[in-house]
């Protein structure tokens, strides 16, 4: 059966991987652009969360390339992307496309439920398979994220931001190609290397800040304007808690009972946000804290157009901004959002920053204040 | 430290010592469904509440300035509600509920389950007196007054005394729509959130207009309860939002009932939940062949817009109907 999914950031890479092992043939949508935005925006409805619109867009352009049936994700709520699957099907069926959608569930202490769903689509012989293909196909994307926050790093600070872009490109290609544990290391550590070797500004201390929002905003560089690497050469080194496999990985330690994080960012979020709000809105809010708290100098926040837990956060971060001193940039994108707009926020927001950072490090006497805090 | 104490800093975080003075309940919101029990719950408390005007003119040009601009229009009406109770009214407490879960398994929305916090930042330095339920958690209404009650330093007696006020007030308001929903011969069914089907300045009247054009309407506050579980059997996933739970329910039990001649699905600009269930009504509509308007309230299109498509759309039923 030829499957395909919706594109999240690396996931596309992790998830053909994970498919092939699994007996099932993927077909990755073509790469997100404006015409898939497009057509997305044209079947959704209005005041649909932007995410959900550029996913219907995705599958319109894989069954195009031939594909057969739909993996997406589900959940439970509060937010809307539990239902996602159950509406985009039926905007589907209303086109003339009824194909099967392969939802996964969260457990939620429907154990029973989560393994009859998992072996309606998988033959028998198959689920021996199943955990080391998970397990490869997470340590791929943990690869690819390593990758990033490597890049994230050296941005600022490059001499040869062409040479460093194109090489952070080949180096997920030829992780998202790797096909065992072996290979998978070997390329992470040369790629390292290689990234590393390009020459370097070794003096002075970029701006630091933190990106955070809404998950498929922060992830996918396709409909946030690449602002993670416009940062970067802007000369911001970009810090940010949201890479997927690390989000994984929390939800995976979080199902077991044994992850700790969340209770730790309703702690920093307290004051200001007492409670969850679903999605990652208490996150925002838990990292703009950290953010003031560790003198960064400034925060990106963003979120899609209508995206209730944002507009949550975003509803009690000039607080946080007030207290903590933190500028805070809030942006709101969508298919209506001009590039050119965001261009010149932005700008005026690094002015902002820098002008603020460098009366601070006269104060400080060129002294930089460490992190207080970090999350391991 | 005394017990009220303790619960005051756990419910409502910054406060420390226990209340006296003008308690005020913006009206906006579930107010138009629990209103009248926390009316009678915090009067039996200690004396009544001041309850804001129902919205006008001022009061939503008062939330849409200093809300968010994000917000939906309900959320940013009860934010000018309550600056409005906070600075012109001079209350010294808000009552602020946080309804995370009404049910298992189904939450309000991500905009209530904040909005103690949404309130606290716009007006920064005001007491909050928070109620929250969480039946998730097992959280219940009966807990939350509890709470409520130790915050104000009342007593066993007095709590009980409070709770019956409140449970009564709120069966004899669910009756009261209950009867209203019986009838006979053909009927529109108009679905949406209590606060925009109930808000008459909000909906501009809708429900009323409906009388006047010789319909007779039935929404989903007027079936009993089992009647929406009934409608809701049979989705391919449980929905999880209790009011869009109610919309949908209906819409689909009253859907399949002879004397149903069209549906009207009304929701607020920019609300997240029903841009989502809206879609699913108008499916389900299609489906069944029922005319079917879908009514967005916002500010800008303004009233004229709105009521010609109401016209329209009623115009459209007579036609058919001869
Ligand atoms: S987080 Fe925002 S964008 Fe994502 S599903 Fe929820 S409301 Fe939609
Ligand atoms: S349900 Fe809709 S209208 Fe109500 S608060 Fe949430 S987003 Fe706003």
């Amino acid at each position: 059966m030829k499957v395909t999914f919706p594109h999240l950031g690396p996931a596309h890479l992790a998830l053909v991987t994970l498919f092939t092992d699994l007996g099932l043939e993927p077909v990755a949508p073509p790469p997100t652009t404006r015409r898939t935005i497009a057509l997305g925006v044209r079947h959704a409805p209005e005041f649909a969360c932007f995410p959900l619109k550029v996913n219907l867009g995705n599958y319109l352009e894989a069954l195009a390339a031939g594909a057969e049936a739909i993996f997406m994700v589900g959940g439970v709520g509060p937010c809307r992307l539990g239902y996602y699957a159950q509406v985009q099907q039926t905007i589907l069926r209303r086109l003339g496309l009824d194909l099967p959608m392969i939802v996964f569930e969260p457990p939620q202490r429907r154990w029973a439920e989560f393994w009859r769903a998992i072996r309606r689509v998988l033959p028998p012989k198959r689920l021996v398979g199943l955990p080391g293909a998970l397990f490869f196909a997470y340590r791929k994307l943990a690869a690819i994220d390593e990758l990033a926050v490597l890049v994230n790093r050296l941005r600022p600070r490059t001499l040869r931001p062409l040479a460093l872009q194109r090489l952070w490109e080949e180096g997920q290609k030829a992780l998202g190609a790797c096909t065992e544990m072996r290979s998978l290391k070997r390329v992470l550590s040369s790629f390292k290397a290689d990234l590393v070797a390009i020459p370097r500004l070794e003096e002075g201390y970029p701006l630091r800040m933190e990106l955070a929002g809404e998950i498929y905003m922060v992830l996918e560089p396709a409909v946030n304007f690449e602002l993670e690497r416009r940062l970067g050469e802007k000369g911001v080194e970009v810090i940010r808690h949201l890479y997927l496999s690390r989000w994984l990985g929390e939800q995976f330690r979080r199902c077991l009972g044994l992850d700790a994080s969340h209770h730790r960012d309703r702690e920093l979020a307290w004051p200001y946000l007492a409670h969850p709000v679903g999605g990652h809105g208490l996150q925002s809010v838990a990292r703009a804290v950290e953010a003031g708290v560790n003198r960064l100098d400034g925060m990106v926040h963003l979120a899609p157009f209508t995206c209730m837990p944002e507009i949550v956060a975003g509803g009690v971060l000039p607080v946080v901004r007030e207290d903590l001193g933190l500028p805070i940039l809030h942006l709101n994108l969508d298919e209506h959002t001009a590039e050119a707009g965001v261009l010149t926020r932005l700008e005026a927001f690094l002015d902002l920053a820098a002008r603020r950072y460098n009366c601070r490090l006269v104060a400080m006497e060129g002294h930089r204040v460490e992190r207080v805090f970090s999350r391991g | 430290m005394k017990v009220g104490e303790v619960f005051l800093r756990d419910a409502n975080g910054f406060t420390a010592a226990p209340f006296r003075g003008r308690i005020g309940i913006p009206r906006a919101l579930l107010y138009y469904w629990f209103g009248a029990a926390w009316e009678a719950f915090l009067r039996a408390l200690g004396g009544p509440p001041v309850v804001s005007p129902p919205t006008n003119k001022s009061l939503l040009a008062l939330g849409r300035r200093r809300a968010p601009e994000e917000f939906c229009l309900p959320v940013q009406l009860f934010l000018g509600h309550a600056v409005y109770l906070a600075e012109e009214a001079g209350c010294d407490l808000l009552f602020v509920p946080r309804l995370v879960s009404l049910e298992e398994e189904a939450y309000t929305c991500p905009k209530l389950m904040g909005l103690p916090d949404v309130v606290r930042s716009l007006l920064p330095g005001k007491r909050t007196m928070v109620m929250r339920v969480d039946a998730r958690t097992g959280k219940s209404w009966t807990k939350a007054m509890r709470e409520v009650t130790l915050a104000f330093g009342g007593d066993k007696r007095a709590f009980a005394r409070a709770r019956q006020a409140a449970l009564a007030a709120q069966r004899t308001y669910e009756e009261s729509f209950l009867g209203a929903g019986k009838g006979e011969g053909p009927f529109l069914v108009v679905v949406g959130h209590p606060y925009c089907l109930y808000d008459r300045f909000l909906n501009m009247d809708l429900l009323l207009r409906l009388v006047r054009a010789g319909y007779r309407s039935v929404t989903p506050e007027m079936l009993p309860a089992a009647a929406v579980e009934d409608g809701l059997a049979g989705l391919p996933k449980p929905l999880f939002w209790s009011f869009g739970r109610r919309v949908l329910g209906a819409a689909h039990y009253l859907l399949d009932h002879p004397g149903c001649r069209g549906l009207i699905h009304l929701s607020a600009f920019a609300c997240g939940p029903e841009s989502l269930v809206g879609e699913l009504v108008e499916e389900a509509a299609g489906r069944d062949g029922v005319p079917f308007l879908r009514l967005v309230l916002d500010e800008h299109t303004g009233e004229a817009g709105f009521l010609t498509r109401v016209e329209a759309f009623l115009e459209m039923l007579g036609r058919r109907s001869r």
